[in-house]
């Protein structure tokens, strides 16, 4: 219809930029009496300037960066004074109502004259990502959007930045106006260094989910992105020539270096360092680039044998239900169950005991050894006296039933101690691991022959070290009591029946609130004694 | 005839995920890879059946999720009910709201149509607070009780309940909405579906954005929805 109404939805998605952000300003009533409008609008741009800042230097930018930024600016340029706590609310408050729009993006409306057909736009300003350093404190950078606002330029329009301030650079080498050619390049930085910002993000948020990025729009800003890395690129190779020619010369000259050659120099070294800077940023992604080509393929094809765009509308048919029947929030949980962690209850691993014994006495004597050299030998000492005295109090009370026994069970034998009286009990379980020690050991054993046993015992070396010795507790009891009943042989062996016996620690009080009581679920065990 | 080395790396898999929970390429890209192998995925399709999970690829994580009647990786109701308020002494009343918060944040997150289900990347602590007050307040005022059965729970009482809960900003007080609100966040911190930043900004995690619209608001799933709907709330016998 008007020639100059072409693209008008393109300048408009410019434009809503800054007056979403002015509207949010006008409408909010917070902070109002502290600033006028403008002053709060300032405000809001400053922060996004701060921003930006730290989007192009790939820093870090949490909500306490800004606080301190925002709090030098306020005492500085404005007049009320604000107390740390006010500002970081400040800034809380801008960031996360205004910039960040609650989480929602913001959504603008315009008309393609040309078609005559709706233009929707929706985007973020800010991005948020989990801090390095702290992960429950966020970090802000800019969006594609953000970078357009602040940058001040359409998609055209960067193209044409980086071309004209390419050409700013060229011509201020060649006619050796070096600052000038400084500027330039800086700004060349800025613009390149956004645009690697944008396809990094891209990158970003295609991998997180592909279909938040229409195919249209990866061939569109991806790959038309790099290839003006890649243009850029070679240029800069070229302007790398120039620089050194320029340096050979300024430093050829004869005698002193003039001042003014010495500046020049010292400008030219910055100007290649920030091309180096640039196109080593720039090499490194268009290298990537092919991967992620490959990679964004690929997810594509696989995508559609995963996705299903139909989905259930939450509000009717989960919530409206759930109101009108609310006892359905007792099953509700199992909806949920995919999503939560899997849960798998843990069993009692009978191998683990041996590890974590060793474990543990490696563990107290490292902690011990800091602390008190000589008083801790001695209560290592007790620590293996006390050991070796609930072993044996094991032995004796086995045999002592066994004696009178001689073919029983493991049921039989807890079934009698636990009648007797407590401290019988404990003599037998002073704690779950050693009992099971001592019956891991014996079934391990099997048959016991009882007379070559002793024999072999005198004739062993004695181990002071070692708290459980099967061997050596066996016959010293064995000789201790047992010397006038003649036992030739002891057996122990698992009992096939499927039976299982659950032994349970006690104690002489009655237990703590949180303290755990051990227990023990196994097979019964045939003990026999000849 | 599948071979013993396909089934060991379908194994291999399997006991990565269970004890995982996901795989991406980065932590082992081998393994990853084996799932696009057209060999192990059958195995892998048959270990799912047999062991009620699914096992799915979104973007570039590999998901193990516990099919709704899996009772052996899932929660029962008393554990989760004890994930939740690790501090024991709840009613049942105390899990019921903490679903009605559970099901309102997910509403707030995903309630869009079409491709786009999220429909915002964060919320305060208390606007979520002020959504739910908000609701419930649509609840409180009405004595229509439409469900006229006993034993069920109208979400009039849930309402009521609510409105009996101190209003404190603070989350450190015992029983006000927002320790409830908070004691519902930290359990879902620590299953990876949100995390809260700055204090006070609940941000769902990539895990639960691709959850949630891709499995569970799955059109597939509203047979399990309506059999879990159907299924009479019963206590069970453990439930103490």
């Amino acid at each position: 219809m008007y020639d100059f109404l072409n693209n008008f939805h393109k300048r408009m998605e410019k434009l809503s930029y800054s007056f979403l952000i002015d509207y949010k300003v006008s409408t909010s009533t917070m902070f109002k009496n502290i600033f006028n409008s403008f002053e709060f609008i300032n405000l809001v741009y400053s922060l996004m300037c701060f921003v930006l800042d730290k989007s192009l230097k790939d820093e870090e930018c949490t909500l306490d960066n800004m606080t301190v930024f925002l709090e030098e600016l306020i005492t500085k340029y404005y007049n009320p004074s604000l107390s740390e706590e006010e500002v970081y609310n400040l800034v809380h408050y801008i960031v996360y109502k205004i910039l960040r729009n609650d989480g929602k993006p913001f959504i603008f409306t315009t008309i393609d004259y040309t078609s005559g057909e709706e233009k929707i736009f929706d985007y973020h300003l800010l991005q948020q990502k989990n801090s390095k350093l702290d992960s429950n404190k966020s970090t802000f950078s800019l969006t594609q959007e953000g970078y357009r606002l602040i940058l001040g330029a359409l998609e055209v329009d960067e193209r044409t930045q980086i071309d004209v301030n390419q050409m700013i650079l060229e011509l201020s080498l060649k006619k050796k106006n070096f600052s000038q050619g400084l500027m330039a390049v800086e700004n060349l930085n800025n613009l390149i260094t956004a645009q690697i910002n944008i396809i990094n993000n891209f990158i970003y948020r295609t991998r997180e989910n592909i279909f938040s990025i229409e195919q249209s729009a990866f061939e569109e800003n991806f790959l038309k992105n790099i290839d003006v890395l890649n243009e850029q690129n070679k240029k800069f190779d070229e302007l790398k020539g120039i620089i050194i020619i320029e340096e050979e010369r300024l430093s050829k000259s004869e005698g002193e270096i003039s001042k003014d050659n010495y500046d020049s120099l010292k400008q030219l070294g910055r100007i290649k360092e920030l091309l180096i800077a640039i196109s080593y940023k720039a090499g490194d992604l268009i290298s990537r680039h092919f991967l992620f080509k490959e990679e964004y393929k690929k997810a594509l094809e696989e995508a559609s044998y995963y996705y299903s765009n139909k989905r259930i509308n939450i509000k009717e048919d989960l919530l409206k239900p759930i109101e009108k029947d609310a006892s359905i929030l007792g099953n509700l949980f199992k909806l949920f169950n995919p999503l939560f962690k899997t849960n798998i209850k843990k069993r009692f691993n009978v191998n683990f005991m041996f590890n974590e014994q060793k474990l543990y006495s490696k563990e107290e004597e490292e902690e011990d050894v800091l602390i008190d050299t000589i008083l801790d030998e001695d209560r290592e000492l007790l620590e293996k006296q006390k050991n070796r005295e609930e072993y044996k109090g094991i032995i004796s009370s086995l045999l002592a039933y066994l004696a009178g026994h001689r073919n029983t069970d493991l049921i039989a034998v807890m079934d009698f101690y636990k009648d007797i009286s407590i401290e019988e009990y404990m003599k037998l379980v002073p704690s779950i691991r050693k009992l099971s020690e001592v019956f891991i050991e014996l079934l391990r054993i099997g048959n016991i022959d009882v007379v070559a046993m002793i024999k072999q015992q005198d004739d062993a070396y004695e181990n002071e070290e070692i708290e459980f010795d099967l061997r050596k507790l066996l016959v010293e009891e064995i000789l201790e009591n047992y010397q006038m009943v003649g036992i030739g042989r002891l057996s122990f062996n698992k009992c096939s029946d499927g039976r299982k016996i659950t032994i349970k620690e006690k104690a002489e009080k009655p237990p703590e609130e949180f303290m755990t009581i051990e227990t023990l679920n196994c097979p019964n065990i045939i003990m026999e004694m000849e | 005839m599948y071979t013993l080395e396909a089934i060991r790396k379908a194994m291999r898999l399997y006991n990565y995920l269970l004890q995982q929970g996901e795989l991406t390429a980065q932590e082992d890209n081998e393994l990853f890879q084996s799932f696009s192998d057209m060999e192990i995925r059958e195995i892998i399709e048959a270990f799912q059946e047999e062991s009620k999970v699914s096992i799915k690829k979104y973007d570039d994580t590999i998901y193990f999720i516990p099919n709704v009647d899996n009772e052996f990786l899932g929660f029962k109701r008393y554990e989760l009910k004890r994930e939740i308020f690790p501090r024991g002494d709840t009613k049942n009343i105390d899990l019921f709201l903490a679903m009605y918060i559970l099901i309102q944040l997910t509403c707030e997150f995903y309630s869009g149509k079409g491709t786009n289900v999220k429909i915002r990347d964060l919320i305060q602590l208390g606007e979520l607070d002020e959504k739910i007050t908000e609701r419930l307040e649509l609840f409180a005022k009405s004595e229509d009780k439409s469900v006229d059965d006993e034993t069920s729970l109208a979400i009039t009482d849930i309402a009521k309940y609510w409105f009996t809960l101190v209003n404190e900003d603070d989350s450190e007080d015992y029983r006000t909405r927002r320790w409830y609100i908070s004691q519902v966040m930290t359990f879902l911190k620590k299953e990876n579906l949100i995390n809260i930043q700055d204090e006070t900004v609940i941000i769902p995690t990539v895990k639960f954005n691709r959850l949630a619209s891709n499995y569970f608001l799955n059109y597939e799933r509203l047979e399990d929805i309506n059999r879990v709907f159907n299924e009479k709330y019963m206590e069970e016998s453990s439930d103490a």
